[in-house]
C-alpha cells in the first residue's frame, strides 16, 4: 500500500475509511471492535453511493459558515448491540438547525477518535456538506464539555441527542458541565448511546477554538497502522509521527474493580490493571482505568497520566488491546503519547488531568 | 500376578474435503497415523479398528474444514435462512438493514425486522410488535426457508423478545429449525447475527456430517464416546454440535496449535507455516489462546471464541515471543490437528454484560457466571466435578454507566465416563 498524505484540503473517499478507522481506534484505544462493524460498512457504502466528502480546514471556509459538532455519545457496547437505523446523525443536525434557525454549512467531529470520528463523515455525506478537518478533543474524553471549544468559551448548546429508537432529546443549559448530567439518564433510556449534535458555532470561531488537522491526522496515522504487521516496526513508526513511546512490556496479572472512589457522573467505574514487566527492569506496572487509561504507575511512581494518550498493544496480534478485551496472561506493550498542547495548560489539566480522576499528583510532563 | 494395564488410547480425527486424517495416541506418543482420501470417516474409523486392536477411551473429530467447505464452496448444501432482527425500528439505510459481510448476507433468503428489543441492561426499549411478528410468521410459512435465525437487541441480558419470536415462529411453522442468538452470548449485533445465521445455515450440513461420524464410530468402535471439536480447541458432545454446529468452525486452527504444543512438550507460541504469511498463536496452560473475533477463513466476526492467530514477522520464526518459547510447527498440519483433537478437553465459554454496585456484588456476579459456565461444560460432556475455571476476566465497559462489566469465563473439564473421571489424568496437563 502506498501512503497518500492527506494535506490541508482534501476529500475523504470510501477507500480512506479503513485508515480513518485505524487512526480513530488509535486515538481512543479503549473501545472494542464490536461497535465498529456496522458503522464501518455503512460509512464505506455511503461514501461509495454519495461520493467523497470534502475535508477542509476551518480557515479554508468562509468564517460566517455555520458549523455543528457531532459525536456518538454513550457506550460503544450499546452501539454495537443496537446499531444506528441510519437517520440519527443527520436528523440531530437538522434539529439543532431548527433550534438555532441557522442552516449548517459544515459539520465537524466533537472528538476525532473512536466511532465519533466516523459519524460526522456520515452526516456530511448525507447532508452534502463539507467536513471540517478539526475537532474539540484530539482524542476522546468522557464528558462532552471537555473540549477546546469549551475552553475557548463557546457555548455547548443548544444540543440534540437522537437515539436508534427514533426518539430525541433537545437540551439547553446554562453551564456546559450540566449537559452531561442532564443527558446521561436520557441517553441510557435511548438504548445506551445516541447521536449528539452540539456546539453550534461558526467556522470562524473554530479557527481558534478547535484543534486543527485532527481528521487528516487520523487517516495518516491509520495508514501507518495498516502497513505495519510487526509490533516493533509499528511502535517505531508511531514514535516518529506521533511522539509515541513504550513505557514497558509485560503480562497482565490482575484486573481489579472499584479500585478507587467513584464519581458516578463519569462513565465507567474506576478499575485497575496490574502488569508484570517482562525483561527490562522487571517492574510492576499499575494502570488506573476509567473509560480510558488515566494513569500508569511503574513501581509506584507516576510514569504517565491523562491527558496523555495511553494505550496497550497486544504483542501477539500487533494490534491495540482494547480495555473491554483485557485478560490475565495477555502480553502487552504499554505505550504513551502526548495529547494536544491545550490539555497541558492549567485549565486543561484542571479539567482532564490526573486530579480529575482522583489522583492528586503533579502530571509527569509538568514536573 | 496380574499384568499392568496398558494406558488407554485416544483417537483424534480431522475430516477434510480432499483428505482426512486420524492419529491414535497412547502414553503421549503417536502410535498410529492414518490418512484417507475424501471426507468420509467410515474408512478411517474402520482402519483404526483393524490396525489398533486395543481399548480406545474416546474419539474427537474435527469437522471444521468440512463446515467451512460448505459455506465457501458448496452453499447449495446449506439451509436457506430466514433472518428476523428485533430492534426498535427498521433501518432507514439499506446498508444498515443487512449484514455487513457478504459471506453472511448471501446465506439469507428472507429478512425481516420486528419492532422490539432491550438495552444492554435488559430494559425494554420497545414492546414487541406482535402484529408485525404475526405477519412475519405468515411470510415464513409461505416460503421454503425452514431454518430461522433470530437476533434481538439486548437479548444477551434479556432474551424474552428472542424467545417470544422463536415461539411464535415455531407455532406457525412447526417444522422450522430456529436458532436464537442469546444461546451464544457475546457482544455486538453484527457478530451475534453472523453467528446465528451460520448456525442456522449449517444445520442440515452438520447433521449429514455428524450422522456419518456416528454411523462410522458405531460400526468400527462401538461404545467408544464420540466428541466433536470446537473452534476454541475443546470439544462438545455430538448431540450438542447438532444443535450448535457453528461451534465447530475454526476448530482445525486451534487443534493444530494445540497439537504442535503437545509435540513440543509444553506451553509455547506456535508458528504455523501458512501461505501467503506464517501465523502465530499461543498455547497457555495446555489450552489455546482464544477470543471472540473475526474468523480468518470467513472474514466475519463471530461471538464464539476461536484461536487467536496473528501474522508472523517477515522472517519465519521471528517475531515477539515474549517470555514463552517459539515453536515452529514443522509436522504435517493434519496430523497436528489430530494430535490436538486427541488431547483436547470438553470446554465451555461465557461472555456477557453485568452490572455491579460493589466488589461484593462483583464476587457474586463472577461466582454466578462461573457456575453457569461449569454447568454448560458439563452439558457439553465434561464429567461432573472435573470442570476447572481456566480463565476468567471481568473488565469495566468503557463509556458505559459506572458499574457495567463484561465478564468472560472459560471452563475446561475431563470427559464424562473417563476412568478416574479424567482423561487429563492419562495425558497430564501440559505445562510450560
Amino acid at each position: 500500500m502506498t501512503s497518500r498524505y492527506v494535506g490541508a484540503v482534501s476529500s475523504v473517499t470510501a477507500d480512506d475509511v479503513p485508515a480513518l478507522v485505524e487512526g480513530a481506534k488509535f486515538y481512543s484505544p479503549a473501545v472494542g471492535d464490536a461497535g465498529w462493524i456496522s458503522m464501518v460498512s455503512w460509512t464505506t457504502e455511503l461514501l461509495r453511493r454519495n461520493g467523497p466528502v470534502v475535508l477542509v480546514r476551518p480557515d479554508a471556509v468562509a468564517p460566517q459558515t455555520r458549523a455543528v459538532g457531532l459525536c456518538a455519545i454513550g457506550s460503544g457496547a450499546a452501539l454495537a448491540d443496537l446499531p444506528p437505523a441510519g437517520d440519527e446523525f443527520a436528523l440531530a443536525v437538522r434539529e439543532v438547525e431548527h433550534l438555532t434557525r441557522r442552516r449548517a454549512g459544515v459539520v465537524y467531529p466533537l472528538a476525532a477518535a473512536t466511532v465519533s470520528a466516523l459519524v460526522p463523515l456520515v452526516a456530511a455525506a448525507q447532508l452534502e456538506v463539507p467536513l471540517l478537518d478539526a475537532d474539540g478533543m484530539g482524542r476522546t474524553f468522557a464528558l462532552i464539555h471537555h473540549t477546546s471549544m469549551h475552553l475557548a468559551g463557546l457555548p455547548i448548546g443548544p444540543l440534540v441527542a437522537r437515539g436508534a429508537t427514533g426518539e430525541s432529546i433537545a437540551l439547553s443549559v446554562h453551564a456546559a458541565a450540566r449537559a452531561d448530567t442532564l443527558l446521561r439518564g436520557g441517553v441510557d433510556s435511548l438504548g445506551g448511546w445516541a447521536a449528539l449534535a452540539a456546539y453550534p458555532c461558526t467556522a470562524g470561531q473554530l479557527r481558534t477554538a478547535a484543534l486543527p488537522g485532527t481528521v487528516s491526522r487520523l487517516i495518516n496515522v491509520g495508514r501507518l497502522l495498516l502497513e505495519s504487521g510487526d509490533t516493533e516496526v509499528l511502535i517505531g513508526r508511531l514514535a516518529a509521527v506521533a511522539g509515541c513511546r513504550r513505557i514497558g512490556r509485560g503480562r497482565i496479572v490482575e484486573l481489579e474493580h472499584l479500585s478507587r472512589p467513584s464519581d458516578v457522573t463519569i462513565p465507567a467505574h474506576p478499575s485497575s490493571v496490574v502488569i508484570d514487566e517482562v525483561g527490562g527492569h522487571g517492574r510492576l506496572m499499575r494502570l488506573e482505568l476509567r473509560s480510558e487509561i488515566v494513569a500508569v504507575f511503574a513501581d509506584g511512581a507516576l510514569a504517565a497520566a491523562a491527558p496523555d494518550l495511553i494505550c496497550l498493544i497486544d504483542v501477539l496480534r500487533g494490534e491495540l488491546a482494547t480495555l473491554d478485551s483485557l485478560e490475565p496472561g495477555a502480553l502487552v506493550d504499554v505505550l504513551v503519547m502526548p495529547a494536544d498542547a491545550v490539555w497541558y495548560s492549567a485549565e486543561g489539566l484542571a479539567m482532564v488531568g490526573p486530579a480529575s480522576h482522583g489522583i492528586p499528583l503533579d502530571h509527569p510532563r509538568r514536573r | 500376578m496380574p499384568g499392568r494395564a496398558a494406558p488407554t488410547a485416544l483417537v483424534g480425527v480431522s475430516l477434510g474435503p480432499a483428505r482426512s486424517h486420524a492419529v491414535v495416541i497412547q502414553n503421549r506418543s503417536v502410535i498410529r497415523s492414518l490418512s484417507v482420501t475424501g471426507p468420509d470417516p467410515a474408512e478411517l474409523f474402520a482402519r483404526i479398528a483393524s490396525e489398533f486392536r486395543r481399548p480406545v477411551a474416546g474419539v474427537v473429530v474435527d469437522i471444521g474444514r468440512l463446515l467451512l467447505e460448505r459455506i465457501l464452496r458448496q452453499p447449495a448444501e446449506l439451509s436457506a435462512v430466514a433472518m428476523i432482527r428485533v430492534v426498535p425500528r427498521a433501518a432507514s439505510d439499506p446498508a444498515l438493514g443487512r449484514h455487513p459481510d457478504d459471506v453472511i448476507e448471501r446465506l439469507i433468503t428472507q429478512r425481516f425486522t420486528v419492532p422490539g428489543g432491550h438495552d444492554l441492561f435488559g430494559h425494554e426499549l420497545r414492546r414487541l410488535d406482535r402484529e408485525a411478528l404475526n405477519a412475519v410468521c405468515r411470510e415464513i410459512a409461505a416460503h421454503p426457508a425452514r431454518c430461522v435465525a433470530v437476533v434481538a437487541a439486548g437479548a444477551g441480558t434479556q432474551p424474552r423478545h428472542e424467545r417470544e419470536v422463536a415461539d411464535a415462529v415455531q407455532a406457525a411453522v412447526p417444522a422450522a429449525r430456529i436458532s436464537a442468538a442469546h444461546e451464544f452470548g457475546g457482544q455486538g449485533m453484527a457478530a451475534r447475527e453472523a453467528t446465528v445465521v451460520l448456525n442456522a445455515a449449517l444445520a442440515a450440513a452438520a447433521q449429514d456430517v455428524l450422522d456419518g461420524c456416528e454411523r462410522a464410530a458405531q460400526r468400527a468402535l462401538p461404545g467408544v464416546p464420540l466428541h466433536i471439536a470446537r473452534g476454541d480447541g475443546g470439544w462438545n458432545s455430538s448431540s450438542r454440535l447438532r444443535v450448535l454446529p457453528v461451534l465447530g468452525l475454526g476448530a482445525t486452527d486451534a487443534l493444530q496449535l494445540r497439537g504442535a504444543a503437545e509435540v513440543a512438550g509444553g506451553d509455547c507460541r506456535v508458528l504455523l507455516r501458512r501461505t501467503p504469511h506464517p501465523v502465530v498463536g499461543d498455547v497457555r496452560r495446555g489450552l489455546v489462546a482464544v477470543r471472540p473475533q473475526v474468523l480468518r477463513d470467513l472474514d466475519t466476526a463471530l461471538v464464539v471464541p476461536t484461536a487467536t492467530l496473528a501474522r508472523a514477522g517477515p522472517e519465519p520464526g521471528s517475531g515477539p515471543a515474549g517470555d514463552v518459547p517459539l515453536v515452529v510447527a514443522d509436522g504435517d498440519p493434519d496430523e497436528l490437528a489430530c494430535i490436538g483433537a486427541a488431547v483436547s478437553r470438553p470446554t465451555a465459554w461465557l461472555d456477557e454484560i453485568a452490572f455491579i454496585e460493589s466488589t461484593a456484588r462483583l464476587d457474586g456476579v463472577r461466582r454466578d457466571a462461573e457456575a453457569r459456565a461449569t454447568a454448560i461444560a458439563t452439558a457439553n460432556g465434561a464429567a461432573p466435578g472435573t470442570a476447572d475455571i481456566v480463565e476468567v476476566s471481568t473488565v469495566a465497559v468503557p463509556y458505559s454507566p459506572s458499574g457495567t462489566v463484561r465478564i468472560r469465563v472459560r471452563v475446561a473439564g475431563a470427559p464424562d465416563g473417563a476412568p478416574g473421571s479424567s482423561r487429563a489424568a492419562e495425558l497430564p496437563a501440559v505445562t510450560g
